[in-house]
């Protein structure tokens, strides 16, 4: 079974879907926002959204008749968080190092 | 593309307390907090540490190729996270602000699997600096 992770990066290999996920960065939008940015048709950016929100990149919420889209951010940081490993790793080490020098001061 | 991750910190000491503390194995137990600890600073000197990180267990192997106290140290760095190439870690000490600014350069970690991916995430971490 594809693992979250899998399922993050297999949805954001594809340019459009990255472009969706940053537009919803910047805040939520309707369905129909969203796809009138693009040159194609309801149906093909519908699949689009389908794929983000199977890989929980996105959330979909009724109100009314319109389709509120936004962020799940939780994928991303797993993607970062998996980027960054040794980033992280020695940001925490240098944090212990400075309190460790700090307690001797 | 290997790649390469930096961090830095401005210390409270000495450029030469701040080396020691990465260099003499009972400093290092104090705050580096490693499980199982090995080390030879001289060159060609070998360590082997071994952390509890991210809810796991990562040994790590390697040889410090400069010593230069106490201005900057170099090692070999291997472990699983490198697949078993010998990535380099440089730690360079800066006299400043009267305390050290301590920098770690890692360099040579493999891009691993991911490589396909890899103009993706550069969108999207863009994009999740406002998230974080």
């Amino acid at each position: 079974m594809a693992s979250r992770l899998d399922q993050a990066f297999a949805a954001l290999s594809d340019p459009t879907r990255r472009a969706i996920v940053s537009r919803l960065a910047r805040r939520p939008a309707r369905v129909t926002d969203v796809a009138g940015r693009f040159p194609m048709s309801l149906n093909a950016v519908s699949k689009h959204l389908k794929v983000l929100e199977g890989a929980g990149l996105i959330k979909r919420r009724r109100a009314g008749r319109e389709h509120h889209l936004e962020l799940r951010p939780a994928p991303l940081r797993e993607i970062a968080r998996w980027t960054l490993r040794y980033e992280r790793f020695w940001n925490e080490k240098l944090d212990a190092l400075e309190a460790f020098l700090k307690e001797e001061d | 593309m290997p790649k390469t991750v930096t961090a830095t910190r401005q210390l409270k000491a000495t450029p030469e307390r701040a080396f020691r503390a990465w260099t003499d194995p009972a400093d290092v137990k104090r705050w580096f907090k490693p499980t199982r600890l090995i080390l030879n600073a001289q060159v060609d000197g070998l360590w082997h540490s071994e952390v509890e990180w991210d809810g796991k267990r990562w040994p790590h192997y390697g040889r410090f190729t400069r010593l230069e106290r106490p201005r900057l140290f170099e090692q070999t760095w291997m472990s699983e996270a490198t697949h078993g190439l010998e990535s380099v870690v440089r730690v360079e000490f800066e006299a400043k602000g009267g305390g050290t600014e301590v920098r770690v350069t890692h360099s040579g970690l493999p891009e691993d699997e991911a490589e396909n991916h890899r103009k993706g995430w550069e969108s999207i971490l863009s994009s999740l600096d406002d998230l974080r």
